[in-house]
């Protein structure tokens, strides 16, 4: 499955990659910090009731990154598929799997699929599903 | 790595093995098949394979694998599989000679493969997890 510049999904998965590296820089805590509060709480996390979180409490980055968050708790290869095709949030993916040195950018999906272990048409299908899933939990028209 | 195209059409073949080698990030591969007679085939893969002309270079670097693309009769994909290559059969008429054994991958040359024909690139990536897999086996054993 190759990746269209024009389509809907693809830009948004885009702009979701790009927040989740701006939320790392912009505001000055880690990820994994963002992360590991989120966790905590099971989800359940108040946007408006810490200094942590700021901008839009509803943007569509984060209720994309909340699908990815509930799809993992079902099917974790799901969502590293997701974070290496779209380069978000990777380095969580690279660190679960020992992967030394492994940056996404300018890799195949041949070479993604091979660092995860598993074959090209598994990784096609985990992305193919993942895309579908986010697709119907925002209630997208595509 | 030795790779055997059978079955499907030549220009089909050809389809696969151009795909394969046109694969980014993917490995070095030298396209190429005896011209000789049927009668004479497996006896001069066979040479070739005890041979030296196996160092044959490509883009001015030394493959990484032999894509043997045309291969007709049994006892060639026999001299294939006994120096530890694998044979791939090609979507179409299937060859009257070769016989398609448990473990051999069937291909098409769409990219994202059809049915249970594999892309080439998808069928890369199922040996590549296998020599893997082979590797590590080796490893523990050693």
């Amino acid at each position: 499955m190759r990746r269209a510049k024009d389509d809907p999904l693809d830009q948004l998965l885009e702009q979701w990659a790009r927040w989740l590296h701006d939320d790392h820089t912009e505001l000055g805590m880690g990820c994994s910090s963002f992360l590991a509060r989120w966790m905590d709480c099971k989800g359940d996390m108040v946007w408006g009731g810490s200094s942590v979180v700021q901008g839009p409490q509803d943007s569509i980055e984060r209720r994309v990154e909340l699908v990815v968050y509930e799809l993992a708790k079902r099917d974790q290869l799901l969502v590293d598929v997701l974070r290496l095709e779209y380069s978000a949030r990777w380095q969580e993916v690279a660190t679960r799997h020992g992967l030394k040195n492994y940056k996404p950018h300018g890799k195949t999906q041949l070479d993604h699929a091979l660092a995860l272990g598993v074959s090209l048409r598994t990784y096609k299908g985990r992305l193919a599903k993942a895309r579908a899933e986010i697709t119907t939990r925002l209630g997208m028209t595509l | 790595m030795i790779i055997g195209l059978a079955g499907g059409s030549p220009e089909d073949r050809q389809a696969v093995a151009n795909s394969l080698q046109a694969i980014k990030n993917g490995p070095s591969l030298w396209a190429w098949s005896v011209e000789s007679p049927l009668d004479t085939r497996a006896e001069s893969l066979m040479a070739f394979l005890r041979g030296r002309r196996r160092q044959r270079r490509v883009r001015g670097q030394r493959p990484q694998g032999l894509l043997y693309t045309h291969v007709l009769l049994e006892t060639e994909a026999q001299a294939l599989r006994d120096a530890g290559g694998v044979i791939w059969h090609v979507r179409g008429l299937p060859s009257r000679m070769v016989a398609n054994r448990h473990g051999d991958l069937q291909v098409t040359p769409e990219e994202d493969g059809a049915g249970h024909y594999l892309g080439p690139a998808e069928a890369l990536s199922e040996l590549l997890l296998s020599r893997r897999r082979g590797g590590d086996d080796a490893s523990r054993k050693g």
